[in-house]
C-alpha cells in the first residue's frame, strides 16, 4: 500500500513536468535579480520600478531581494567570487570602487549608462563613485542621503532663537540658549555618523577644510581641518552630544519632545517624521552650519547601483536598460508612492526629480535641494576606504580622550597617507 | 601437580573465523569503518585549514582579477605589517589580553565558589544549579541583545532606570571606553560560570570522601582541607577549565559585534574600546575581503593560543613533579 503511495506520486510529478513543460518553453521570462541594500522597504521602493520596468519589457522579471548594510558588501564580493548572486545590486557609494576595483563589477561605460546619466546628477555625487586616476565606472548613483541639521521651532522659540543658524558662530550661540531652555537634556544630537568621520565631515567641509585636496594629497591634519575638529568637540562638550552607543535612536520624537534641542542627521529622518506626523508643522530642517564666508557643504551619501561582472553579455545590456529607467520621472513618481506608503522615501539622484516627493512640506524640500547644490560625496581617493577606521579612531582620541586636536588629525594624515 | 593437571583445560586455542567475522578482525575493516569520518575530517577540517595557512602567505580577496586585482604571495607581508606596523591590531591584541585574563581568572573563580557552595545535595541547591546553568545553553545572540538593553545608555536602559530610582544619574556603559572590557567580562562570567561549576562539582564529587574523613581525624580545619585535599585532586579539571575558558574568551565575537558598532559599520566601538581579535579578523574578512590579512590575523591568534596552552599545561605537569 505504501509502495503504491509512492508510486502514484512519482507518477503525478512526471506528468506534472510533461504538462507543464512546453508551457515555459513558450514564455520565456528572463529574470533579472537586483540585490537591494537596506530594508524591506527600501526592497519595495526599488521592487515598485521593477514592476514598471516589466510593464515595458515584457517577458521580462524583476526579482528584488533584501540584504542588510552590515555584511551586505560581503555578500557582494562573495556573490562576485563564486560568480553566482544577484544581476544587479544597490550598495554603498564607496562598494563600485572597492569592488569594482577587485574585478568584480562590469564597466558600465560600454554598456551605455555612464554616458546618459552623468550629466542627470550631481557633479559631485557621480565623482564620489569614479575612482580617483580610473576611467572605468562600476556604478551610478541610485539615490541620495543627505546630511540635515533637524530642530523644532517650539524649542528654538523657547530659546529666543529666531531663526535656524546659518554661521558656526551663530549655531554655538544658538546651542548654549537652547541648553537652557528647561526641558532640554541635549542642546545637540549626533544620530548619524555620531562621533565618527562621517559626522566630523560636515563641519570640515563647512569650514573650508577636506580630507584630501583634488590631487588627493592628505589635507585633513591642516589648520582649517584643526578648527573644525576643535568646533566638533564642542558638540559634546559644551553641547550636551550624547556619545556613540548611549542613545542612538527616536532622534525625531526627542526634538518634537523637546528633549533634544537641533539634531543632525540625514533626510531618511525627514523621510521616517513625516510618514508619522504628516499634520505637525513644527519640525523642520536646515542645511548645516558653515563658518563665516564659507559654504554650508554637507555629506552627501546614498546608494551607487552596479552590475555583476560575471553576468553574461546579453543579460548586462537589459540590466543596464533597467538602471536606466531609474532616472525616468514617472518611474520616480513611482517609487516614491511606494516609498511614503512605507516609510522609505526615495530621493533619486536627478536633484528636479525631488519635487515628485509629495509627502515633504514645501519648506523641507526646498532645504534638500538648497543643501545638495554644494554637498560632497565620500573622497574617491586611494586608500581611503582603509583609513576610515584610522580617521574614526583619531577623531575619537580628541573627542572623547586626551589628545590634541592637532596630534589626532597628524595621526589620521599618517594613517590616510599609508593606507594609499 | 593439581595445577598441572588442570592447566591444559584452561588453555586457549583460536578458533579460526570465518566470512565476515575473520574480515571485521582485520586492520581493512577498521580502516573502511574510519574513512567516512577521516575523509570529511580531511576535506571540511584539514583542508580549509592548510588553505588558510597558504592564503595567510598572500594577497587574496576570492576574487582574484588578474588585471585589476591579482592575488599573489607576499611572503610574510601580513605577518610584519599585523605585528610591526597595524595599530588596530595592537589595539584588539591589547583589549584581547585583558578580556581573557579578566574572563578567565574571575571565571574560574566564579565557578569553583558557585560548585563549593552547591555540592551538598539538596533540592534547594539542585534548583539553584540548574538556574546557574540555564545561561549555558541560552543562545549568545539573545542573552547579549538583553545585555544591550541592561546596558543601554541615557535613562532608557534598565540599569540607568534601576539607578534613577535611587537618584543615581544615568552612566553612558557602552559609551565608556573604562567600562567596556569589565562589561565584557562581567557578561563572559554570567554566561560561563555555570557551565564550570558543572565540571567542577563533577571533580568535587569524585573526590573520595575518606581523604577528608581522616583529615578532619588528623586534625585539619576547613582550609586545610581546602588547600591540601580539594584544590590538588581539583587541579586536572582546573587545567581543563582554564584551556577551554582561554581558546573560548580569545574567540569572543558576539558581545563585542553587537554591542559595540560604530554607526559606519566598524566594529569595536568608541575609540576601539572593545576592538578584540576576532571581531577584528572578521572585520578585515568579510568587510573588507582581505581574505589572506585575516588568514594571517587567525594564525597569529592560534599561535597565541597554542602557547599559552601549551605553558599552562608544562606549569601545572612542573608544580605536580615538584610535589
Amino acid at each position: 500500500m505504501k509502495r503504491l503511495g509512492v508510486i502514484s506520486v512519482a507518477v503525478a510529478v512526471a506528468a506534472g513536468a510533461v504538462i507543464s513543460a512546453p508551457a515555459n518553453s513558450a514564455t520565456k521570462v528572463t529574470t533579472l535579480t537586483v540585490w537591494s541594500t537596506g530594508g524591506d522597504a527600501d526592497a519595495l521602493v526599488m521592487g515598485a520600478a521593477g514592476k514598471a520596468f516589466e510593464a515595458a519589457n515584457p517577458g521580462v522579471k524583476v526579482k528584488v531581494e533584501a540584504i542588510g548594510w552590515g555584511d551586505g558588501y560581503a555578500k557582494v564580493l562573495a556573490a562576485a567570487a563564486s560568480k553566482s548572486g544577484p544581476d544587479i545590486f544597490t550598495g554603498g557609494l564607496s562598494w563600485g570602487i572597492s569592488a569594482g576595483d577587485k574585478g568584480a563589477l562590469a564597466d558600465l561605460r560600454p554598456l551605455g549608462v555612464a554616458t546618459s546619466i552623468q550629466p542627470k546628477v550631481p557633479a559631485q555625487i557621480y565623482k564620489a563613485l569614479i575612482g580617483y586616476k580610473s576611467s572605468k565606472v562600476y556604478a551610478v548613483p541610485y539615490d541620495l542621503t543627505l546630511m540635515m541639521m533637524f530642530y523644532d521651532k517650539t524649542t528654538l522659540k523657547n530659546a529666543g532663537v529666531t531663526s535656524a543658524p546659518k554661521t558656526i558662530a551663530e549655531f554655538n550661540a544658538a546651542a548654549a540658549k537652547i541648553k537652557a531652555v528647561s526641558g532640554v537634556k541635549n542642546a545637540v544630537y549626533n544620530e548619524w555618523g555620531n562621533g565618527d568621520w562621517l559626522g566630523f565631515f560636515s563641519w570640515l567641509y563647512s569650514s573650508g577644510g577636506s580630507f584630501y585636496d583634488a590631487k588627493c594629497n592628505v589635507t585633513i591634519n591642516n589648520a582649517t581641518g584643526v578648527d573644525a575638529l576643535t568646533q566638533y568637540k564642542k558638540l559634546y562638550a559644551d553641547f550636551d552630544a550624547p556619545k556613540p552607543g548611549v542613545a542612538d535612536w527616536s532622534m525625531n520624537d526627542n526634538i518634537k519632545g523637546g528633549k533634544y534641542g537641533i539634531g543632525f542627521s540625514g533626510n531618511f529622518q525627514a523621510s521616517s517624521y513625516y510618514t508619522y506626523y504628516k499634520d505637525y508643522k513644527n519640525w523642520t530642517a536646515a542645511p548645516v552650519p558653515a563658518a563665516a564666508g564659507k559654504k554650508s557643504v554637507a555629506f552627501i551619501g546614498g546608494r551607487g547601483i552596479s552590475i555583476m561582472g560575471y553576468v553574461p553579455a546579453t543579460k548586462q545590456r537589459l540590466a543596464a536598460k533597467f538602471i536606466s529607467s531609474l532616472y525616468n520621472v514617472d518611474v520616480v513618481k513611482a517609487m516614491n508612492v511606494v516609498g511614503a506608503a512605507n516609510n522609505a522615501i526615495f530621493l533619486s539622484p536627478v536633484v528636479d526629480f525631488a519635487d515628485t516627493i509629495a509627502s515633504y512640506p514645501a519648506d523641507v524640500l526646498a532645504t534638500i535641494k538648497a543643501q545638495l547644490k554644494d554637498a560632497q560625496g565620500p573622497p574617491n581617493c586611494i586608500g581611503w576606504e582603509d583609513s576610515q577606521n584610522d580617521v574614526t579612531s583619531a577623531v575619537q582620541k580628541y573627542l572623547f580622550g586626551s589628545t590634541s586636536a592637532q596630534d589626532a588629525l597628524d595621526a589620521a594624515a599618517k594613517a590616510m597617507k599609508s593606507r594609499a | 601437580m593439581a595445577i598441572k593437571q588442570i592447566a591444559p583445560e584452561l588453555s586457549y586455542t583460536p578458533t579460526k573465523k570465518k566470512g565476515f567475522y575473520k574480515f571485521s578482525d582485520s586492520g581493512i575493516a577498521s580502516y573502511l569503518m574510519l574513512a567516512p569520518f577521516v575523509l570529511l575530517f580531511l576535506v571540511w577540517a584539514v583542508y580549509p585549514v592548510l588553505s588558510s595557512l597558504r592564503l595567510s602567505f598572500m594577497r587574496y580577496n576570492a576574487i582574484c582579477d588578474e588585471a585589476l586585482s591579482p592575488c599573489g604571495s607576499v611572503g610574510f607581508g601580513n605577518y610584519t605589517y599585523l605585528i610591526l606596523q597595524d595599530s588596530r591590531f595592537h589595539k584588539a591584541l591589547f583589549n584581547t589580553s585583558l578580556y581573557v585574563i579578566g574572563a578567565v581568572t574571575l571565571g574560574l573563580l566564579a565557578s569553583l565558589s558557585l560548585s563549593l557552595a552547591l555540592q551538598a545535595d539538596t533540592r534547594a541547591n539542585r534548583v539553584l544549579r540548574v538556574i546557574f546553568f540555564l545561561p549555558s545553553v541560552t543562545s549568545g545572540i539573545a542573552v547579549v541583545l538583553v545585555w544591550g538593553w541592561v546596558f543601554r545608555g541615557d535613562d532608557i536602559g534598565l540599569l540607568n532606570s534601576l539607578l534613577s530610582t535611587f537618584g543615581v544619574a544615568p552612566v553612558e556603559w557602552l559609551a565608556t571606553p573604562s567600562l567596556a572590557i569589565p562589561i565584557l567580562i562581567f557578561m563572559s562570567i554570567w554566561g560561563g560560570a555555570g557551565f564550570g561549576m558543572v565540571l567542577f562539582l563533577a571533580g568535587l564529587n569524585a573526590i573520595p570522601a575518606m581523604y577528608y574523613e581522616a583529615a578532619v581525624i588528623d586534625g585539619a580545619n576547613r582550609r586545610d582541607r581546602f588547600r591540601y585535599i580539594t584544590l590538588p585532586l581539583l587541579k586536572p579539571v582546573m587545567v581543563y577549565v582554564v584551556i577551554t575558558g582561554t581558546i573560548g574568551a580569545f574567540q569572543i565575537f558576539e558581545g563585542v559585534y553587537l554591542l559595540f558598532p560604530t554607526s559606519v559599520g566598524s566594529i569595536g566601538g568608541l575609540k576601539d574600546m572593545a576592538l578584540m581579535i576576532v571581531p577584528y579578523l572578521y572585520d578585515m574578512g568579510f568587510n573588507r575581503f582581505r581574505l589572506g590579512y585575516a588568514s594571517a590575523v587567525a594564525w597569529i591568534l592560534f599561535a597565541i593560543i597554542f602557547t599559552i596552552s601549551l605553558i599552562n599545561i608544562r606549569v601545572t605537569k612542573s608544580l605536580e613533579d615538584l610535589r
